[in-house]
């Protein structure tokens, strides 16, 4: 045997035979297809759906002494064009607060808090619309709501594919194990347990341009559901967890999603997600709401727009313009 | 008389403030305010948008600590007049017009220059008699790159606008 082929086969035995003893036999990532099938599912999922959840999440994140808010979700897709519409239904009660800022207090001392009472998120083929209807509460030192201002809208105009709007949207139907494959950039490996669950380790981001590893357990005996999913971005200590409650089961014979989720983005936010209805059809009326909504603006709505940045890093703003193109 | 009286007394105040380890002025405008009132300045002219970005480590309160987990970018909304020798500026506050947009994102390490003192960021004014709206910010992320994952929004209402 010549020394080139011992060193050849030496090479194959350092590179291939050696790490499946020592970490439970890892792929290599040129030979795996796991994100190919991520990609499959995802675009198969968003060809054509309509999902209806309940969502709870705190109901201010400036403000982690009030509680959590409720919400009906309704998402739908087309294949060309998504659409969101979040209507909050309930608010734990909300409780005055004497250590924010200055700001935050009317002149009798009495204490101003807004609250999402409505969310439109439109993904559309051309540009990425949102508009949050903020409702403004007063509250005295006695916790008492003195006062509810009728919700005013703020609308967002981004352009397509940038990662806000997608990430409002999204983060309903990550923990209900879809929508991962556009956050995953390279799969770096992949441990496939004898269970069915493939443990993947890949590069990529989380709805913004910072980039990070994503450690993801995918189902595949569940049409590749992503049943828990880590991602910490690079020189954070700390992560952000998807969490699906697989025990709960899943809902829909084709696709199958995940009844039940979490989605924690900092430690101290996290939304929670319970499927109450999921068609493989796409609810038009919804998405012509929806579209309808994201382009009509108050006199005194404000429009911001993040395809027209400045140098300090401003989006265009705009006052109680028409938004329709 | 009494408005220009009022005025140089705040400036005084400021100047104060400027020369103590209050808060501190982060930009010119306060100083040219000053300048311009000991020449007398008592009205306001030529109301215009006055939008700023100003991004801060997250913090919800008075005193607590500069977060290094999540920043919040603020954006600065509202329109102001300027200080001027003639002339008459038309700006009200608007309880239903937004004031500042706040977007609070997760952040890896995020560092300040400032955590304890809070520092004037911008003054804006309004009607007749040039009233002051202050905006102050402490924790202040001197890259005003907050630009992670978005967790959320809020706004404040009472917004200066042109009329």
């Amino acid at each position: 045997m010549s020394t080139k082929r011992i060193g050849w086969l030496l090479w194959r035995f350092v590179c291939k035979v050696l790490p499946m003893f020592l970490f439970s036999g890892p792929v290599f990532a040129e030979e795996l297809s796991v994100k190919d099938y991520l990609e499959a599912y995802d675009q198969a999922f968003l060809s054509a759906f309509t999902v209806t959840l309940q969502a709870t999440y705190p109901t201010n994140a400036f403000d982690g002494m009030q509680g959590s808010s409720t919400a009906t979700v309704t998402i739908a897709s087309d294949g060309t064009q998504q659409a969101l519409r979040l209507e909050s239904s309930h608010l734990d009660p909300l409780v005055f607060n004497s250590a924010r800022i200055g700001n935050q207090y009317d002149d009798a001392g009495n204490y101003t808090i807004s609250h999402h009472k409505a969310e439109y998120v439109h993904l559309g083929a051309d540009s990425w619309k949102t508009r949050t209807d903020f409702e403004h509460f007063t509250i005295s030192p006695q916790n008492v709501v003195l006062k509810k201002t009728p919700a005013s809208p703020l609308n967002a105009v981004h352009p397509k594919g940038h990662p806000d709007p997608a990430n409002v949207l999204f983060r309903y139907l990550l923990p209900l194990g879809r929508g991962f494959a556009q956050l995953v950039d390279e799969v770096v490996s992949v441990e496939e347990r004898p269970s069915g669950i493939s443990i993947v380790r890949a590069s990529g981001t989380l709805f913004s341009d910072q980039s990070g590893t994503w450690l993801l357990e995918v189902d595949t005996t569940r049409d590749y559901l992503v049943q828990t999913a880590r991602f910490r971005r690079d020189g954070a200590d700390y992560d952000s967890v998807v969490s699906p409650v697989s025990s709960a089961g899943t809902l829909g014979a084709e696709i199958p999603l995940y009844r039940e989720g979490s989605f924690s983005i900092i430690p101290s936010y996290a939304v929670s997600v319970r499927l109450t209805d999921y068609t493989r059809q796409a609810t038009m009326s919804l998405i012509h709401d929806v579209q309808e909504a994201v382009n009509a603006v108050g006199r005194r709505s404000t429009i911001l727009d993040f395809g027209r940045i400045d140098g300090d890093g401003m989006p265009l703003v705009l006052r109680g313009v028409d938004l329709v193109e | 008389m009494k408005r220009t009286a009022f005025l140089v007394s705040a400036a005084v105040f400021l100047i104060a403030f400027t020369e103590s380890d209050q808060p501190v002025p982060l930009r010119a405008t306060s100083q040219e305010y000053v300048a311009t009132l000991s020449g007398g300045t008592t009205t306001c002219d030529r109301c215009v948008y006055d939008g700023a970005r100003q991004d801060e480590c997250f913090h919800a309160g008075q005193v607590d600590e500069c977060s290094t987990t999540a920043c919040i970018a603020n954006f600065l909304v509202e329109d102001t007049c300027f200080l001027s020798d003639i002339g008459s500026c038309y700006a009200i506050r608007d309880a239903s017009a937004d004031d500042v947009i706040h977007y609070k994102r997760a952040d890896s390490a995020c560092q300040t220059n400032n955590p304890n003192t809070w520092q004037l960021w911008k003054i804006h004014y309004y009607g007749g008699d040039c009233s002051m709206n202050y905006h102050w910010v402490r924790c202040q992320k001197p890259t005003n790159n907050c630009n992670g994952t978005l967790i959320s929004t809020a706004t404040t209402k009472n917004g200066i606008v042109c009329q």
